[in-house]
């Protein structure tokens, strides 16, 4: 479906990623139920975080942050212009999202959104064995066409309910500024780490798949020990906007993360709160892989 | 603090769930009422006399930042496109609160909402797409509709009109884009706004038989937007001229193709005269309820004014002629909301209706407050001037009247 040189295509999508591009919402975090949110941070300078779960999102603010996802993954070259012209979308389909999908975002002083993940949950109706046909699959199960728990055996009392795949972990174009763009990654993990430590039930799992120079970094820096799966053929249907996911970018390949337990996650996100509260956002990073050590085991096909 | 405006998915019923009865508007219809009332009153009535006696070039972007934070810029939007999906009904009870304090600044959100209706109309997704979320940020957006012209007015309204119109803007095709050349005269929130819905005649069509209507981004190269006329009323909202020189706006801007702008010109101008019909209601409604204050507080001869039998006369028609402008809007704006295509008899009798009595009304109400409501410093004065504007815009009285008459003879393939 995807082809170059469709000029009207490209202009439609030209045109979505300057609308969203040019949109601000520094209402966000007042529009939001303060007591309830999993993680609120404000640093001087007007760098906002926020993690907030779908269902306490305003109409306006959700297809906000949907609209960021498509206008970075057109950019990347990871979403169907083609798609996007001839369903006249602007924002990702909101519909497939869980009301207690966890959406962190960090904002700008101005409210343009400079970063963004999303840990999905499972959409199970009732909490599932991961190894139960009935199970619904994650979307990373569906492309890879796999289940995941297959290759990577569940933690003792590990239910679909504990389980959340890491989505569109984003940093706006926009930012070019190196020690910014670490920045907001770190306020990132900073967000999913206290969502993580927060939500109910606890979260022992993540899953998803990641480029090897790309993600994975990001998750072994966040201190996951991650498996790693080879040898999968993913592929997402034509007419889905997101299948250049998986013909646009080089191998990628699904995840299995184990959560660190609870004293020990608390332990990371407590670091990484005080060294995000330092000036030097380089020096931090680079304390992270001995404070938080992470890992990468590949898991042959 | 003012409550943002928002709708429950559960009252995103169809009309029919919600209409209105004779004595009662829907529960969502009075909220919005509610929070356009507060705004007019805590937030706008303050700065009238400023906003009046400024300079005409002069624009309070922080008004319009708190009125766009309350959703009144994204009204009609569908919530799916980040709006709050009210229909003319919604729209025109809110115009009557502001344009009760000012309706400069009614006219501001009714004009940019005239920007939007033909995006609406379209029913193309992907131009909806690519504009009306606009509104969905925080930062304040506005929108305009360009159709008048210096030498072209009633004649790109009445489609009888369009052989005998001159000197119309230009669209030339060029590959997969339009070059437009020409002026707008006179355009609302020109200075101001994002973007333009901008009626063209496509060349090789006499006068306006080829009208046109474009989405025109209003940074594009080519753009000049002139200087903002220095109008007796409506001084808070800025009409100005917008001068186009070979401005290329890509095909997929095209809003019903090459010739369909009478159309969609006619469309949108059924919908938004109930609006104005309702900001004439709204000033009329202004100008009573300082002379119903002003006759209730003043005693000569030893009663209150109101108690002389030749005022309580006149007040009694003021009301009446409020009360029944009021119906009329509503009814228009509950057509047009639930017909389609909108239908042109109602939003035109109710306009020409409004517009003639605010006039009445607000001149009566001056003279029942003597000098005070000569001078500027009571704010009457003000109601007066603005009572003229609307027969100016949407259709003066003698282009409504042929649009009623039309509709009465059945003559109604043409109805404007």
């Amino acid at each position: 479906m995807c082809t170059k040189y469709d000029t009207i295509s490209t202009r439609f999508a030209r045109d979505v990623v300057r609308l969203n591009t040019g949109l601000a919402f520094r209402g966000l975090p007042d529009a939001l139920p303060d007591a309830e949110l999993l993680h609120r941070v404000e640093r001087p300078g007007g760098l906002t975080t926020l993690a907030v779960r779908t269902d306490q999102l305003p109409d306006r603010y959700l297809l906000g942050l949907m609209g960021f996802r498509l206008a970075q993954y057109l950019q990347l070259g990871y979403a169907c212009e083609q798609v996007v012209h001839a369903t006249g979308m602007f924002a990702e389909p909101a519909h497939h999202l869980e009301d207690d999908d966890v959406h962190v975002v960090t904002l700008d002083a101005q409210g343009r959104i400079l970063g963004y993940l999303c840990l999905a949950g499972s959409g199970d109706s009732r909490p599932l064995e991961l190894t139960d046909p009935a199970r619904r699959p994650f979307p990373v199960e569906v492309a890879h066409d796999l289940n995941l728990f297959d290759r990577v055996p569940p933690h003792e009392g590990v239910r679909s309910n504990h389980v959340r795949e890491l989505k569109r972990f984003v940093h706006s174009r926009l930012m070019h500024d190196k020690e910014q763009r670490l920045q907001v990654t770190m306020e990132l993990l900073l967000g999913a780490g206290r969502a993580l430590l927060l939500l109910d039930p606890p979260i022992r799992t993540l899953v998803g798949d990641v480029e090897e120079d790309v993600a994975l970094r990001h998750i072994v820096l966040a201190g996951m020990e991650v498996v790693v799966i080879e040898g999968t053929t993913p592929a997402l249907p034509y007419d889905d906007v997101m299948h250049p996911l998986y013909t646009a970018r080089d191998a990628v390949k699904p995840f299995v993360a184990h959560v660190p337990d609870h004293a020990e996650l608390q332990r990371r996100v407590e670091f990484l709160n005080t060294a995000l509260a330092q000036s030097d956002i380089f020096a931090t990073a680079d304390a992270m892989p001995t404070a938080m050590p992470g890992s990468a085991r590949h898991l042959a096909a | 603090m003012l409550n943002t405006l928002t709708r429950h998915p559960d009252e995103a019923a169809p009309q029919g769930v919600h209409e209105p009865t004779l004595t009662q508007l829907p529960a969502h219809v009075e909220e919005l009422r509610r929070t356009a009332r507060e705004f007019a009153q805590q937030r706008l009535r303050p700065a009238v006399q400023r906003l009046d006696q400024a300079p005409a070039a002069d624009f309070d972007w922080e008004l319009v930042a708190e009125a766009h934070a309350l959703g009144l810029t994204r009204l009609v939007i569908p919530r799916q496109l980040g709006g709050l999906g009210y229909g003319e009904l919604g729209v025109a009870v809110a115009l009557e609160e502001l344009a009760a304090v000012d309706a400069g600044f009614a006219l501001i959100i009714g004009a940019t909402m005239l920007g939007q209706a033909p995006i609406l109309l379209s029913g193309d997704p992907r131009i909806q797409s690519r504009f009306l979320p606009l509104f969905a940020g925080d930062d304040p957006v506005l929108a305009c509709n360009a159709i008048t012209e210096d030498l072209a007015g009633c004649d790109l309204l009445i489609p009888d009109n369009a052989p005998h119109a001159v000197g119309v803007m230009s669209a030339r095709r060029d590959g997969d884009e339009y070059v437009l050349s020409g002026a707008k005269k006179f355009i609302t929130n020109g200075k101001v706004a994002n973007y333009a819905t901008t009626f063209a005649n496509v060349d090789g069509h006499g006068g306006a038989t080829g009208l046109t209507c474009f989405v025109v981004p209003l940074d594009s190269p080519g753009i000049t937007r002139g200087d903002v006329a220095d109008k007796m009323g409506y001084r808070s909202c800025l009409g100005t001229e917008l001068l186009f020189d070979e401005v290329r706006v890509p095909a997929e801007n095209m809003i019903g193709g090459e010739g369909g702008g009478v159309h969609i010109n006619i469309a949108q101008m059924d919908m938004a005269r109930a609006a104005v019909a309702a900001i004439s209601t709204g000033v009329a409604r202004g100008a009573l309820e300082l002379a119903i204050a002003w006759c209730g507080d003043r005693t000569q001869g030893g009663v209150k004014l109101w108690q002389h039998q030749f005022t309580a006369r006149k007040l009694a028609e003021m009301t009446a002629k409020v009360d029944a402008a009021r119906l009329l809007y509503l009814k228009a704006a509950h057509l047009a909301d639930t017909e389609v295509p909108a239908p042109a008899y109602e939003p035109a009798v109710a306009k020409l209706f409004a517009d003639r009595i605010a006039i009445e009304v607000a001149t009566e109400a001056m003279g029942l407050m003597g000098a005070r409501g000569y001078v500027r410093d009571w704010g009457m004065e003000k109601y007066v001037r603005e009572a003229l504007g609307a027969r100016i815009y949407e259709g003066t009285p003698e282009v409504l009247a042929l649009a009623i008459t039309a509709s009465m003879y059945d003559e109604g393939d043409d109805d404007f």
